[in-house]
């Protein structure tokens, strides 16, 4: 990792926005891209044994199993057992959100739903994502 | 019983520090007559001589086990010598385990040894979802049964989780879990999935897991547990008595020990 990044993890199973966000080098995180929702469990947990809990966790994942809101549980349940502080969560969707969705995330704590742009390609949403990574976690820095 | 197999492997009963091996290992037990040896199941050294009784609290962590009687340690085994691996399977062999039952045929079952008149089969049974009567009920009867020292409950998949992680971490892992696959808040088969993608951080291996469940054994769930892997199913008619149910579970138990109460 670059001196003065901070570890981001980025789950989504859209192999072009994948693709798009392994090459962008923001100035404040390092993205590590997760193909699914269970290589981003393993990543974070891994990350939280290490000392090293991400910054933020990108999801982005369809409903397949296991489903982004499965996911995310999971993730706070590593969290609690290995007594790690609530890693943001940040929400992608191409889907508004649905009152399901927003109780989700006041179960959850710390989670903010973005909805994808239909008029953004791959490598625009990639920099979108990345612009809006840089004001989160840069400014927690 | 209605239930599907792929490849459950339950380990033996606790996990011993062997002396050669780096970690604690799962041990495999065996009986030579009068004793009751437990073999690292890495190396095959015998870790113990036998299994003694252990207070056992429900809910309480075990207190721990007797410190290994001296002598009880063998080197290695050198090229041309039989192996203690090889030494349990004569003994097996010469007739005191002659009475295992035969395969289930629901798939092949894992070689569990017969747990010691005196001692559990595995250290902790962990139960997921299982309403409060239930799993008073099993826990009562693993822990008669000698089949755990201890019974944890967990209210549902996140908790089971959250004390995976926080086991693991310590090097330890439960010998089986029954999750009940009914829905929760956490969908009790991503949690199964999850559990697998977080038991990959520590390489502990799997831990072995029954899903009991009213949900029907169709070819997508059937391939859901063949994607967790080391799962079993057993089918849950949440209509018959708690005693019918713990029954069902016991059936599991003994198919899964091979009869070895």
């Amino acid at each position: 990792m670059s001196t003065g990044t901070r570890p981001v993890l980025v789950a989504t199973d859209e192999p072009t926005l994948a693709l798009e966000v392994s090459r962008l080098r923001p100035p404040s995180a390092e993205f590590t891209v997760c193909p699914d929702g269970l290589h981003c469990l393993q990543a974070f947990t891994q990350a939280v044994k290490l000392g090293r809990a991400p910054a933020l966790t990108v999801l982005d994942l369809s409903r397949q199993r296991p489903t982004p809101w499965s996911t995310a549980q999971m993730i706070r349940a590593v969290e609690a057992g290995l007594g790690a502080a609530p890693c943001p969560l940040l929400w992608l969707s191409s889907e508004a959100a649905t009152p399901e969705i927003e109780g989700w995330l006041k179960h959850l704590g710390r989670s903010v739903f973005l909805q994808k742009s239909p008029a953004l390609d791959a490598r625009g949403l990639a920099q979108t994502l990345s612009a809006t990574v840089e004001r989160l976690v840069g400014a927690s820095r | 019983m209605s239930d599907f197999g792929v490849d459950l492997k339950v380990p033996s009963a606790v996990a011993e520090r062997c002396g050669r091996c780096t970690r604690p290992q799962d041990t495999r037990i065996i009986k030579d007559g009068e004793r009751h040896l437990a073999l690292c199941a890495l190396c095959g050294v015998v870790v113990d001589a036998s299994i003694h009784g252990v207070a056992t609290q429900i809910g309480q962590p075990p207190t721990g086990r007797p410190s290994l009687a001296p002598g009880v340690l063998k080197p290695l085994p050198q090229q041309g010598q039989p192996s203690a691996q090889m030494e349990a399977q004569a003994i097996l062999q010469s007739g005191s385990q002659a009475a295992m039952r035969p395969r289930a045929s629901s798939g092949p079952l894992p070689q569990v040894p017969t747990p010691a008149a005196d001692g559990a089969l595995l250290d902790q049974v962990w139960l997921v979802q299982f309403d409060e009567l239930l799993a008073a009920t099993i826990t009562r009867s693993f822990i008669e049964s000698n089949w755990a020292r201890t019974v944890k409950a967990f209210p549902d998949p996140g908790a089971m989780l959250t004390a995976a992680v926080q086991s693991l971490q310590v090097g330890r892992k439960p010998g089986l879990i029954f999750m009940s696959g009914d829905e929760a808040t956490l969908d009790p088969l991503d949690a199964a999935l999850g559990l697998r993608s977080i038991e990959g951080v520590w390489d502990l291996g799997a831990i072995p897991l029954v899903v009991f469940t009213t949900a029907p054994a169709d070819d997508t769930y059937k391939a859901a547990l063949t994607r967790i892997g080391n799962a079993r199913y057993v089918r849950r008619d949440a209509s018959t008595s708690v005693d019918a149910q713990t029954a069902r579970l016991e059936q599991m138990m003994v198919r899964l020990t091979r009869g070895g109460r």
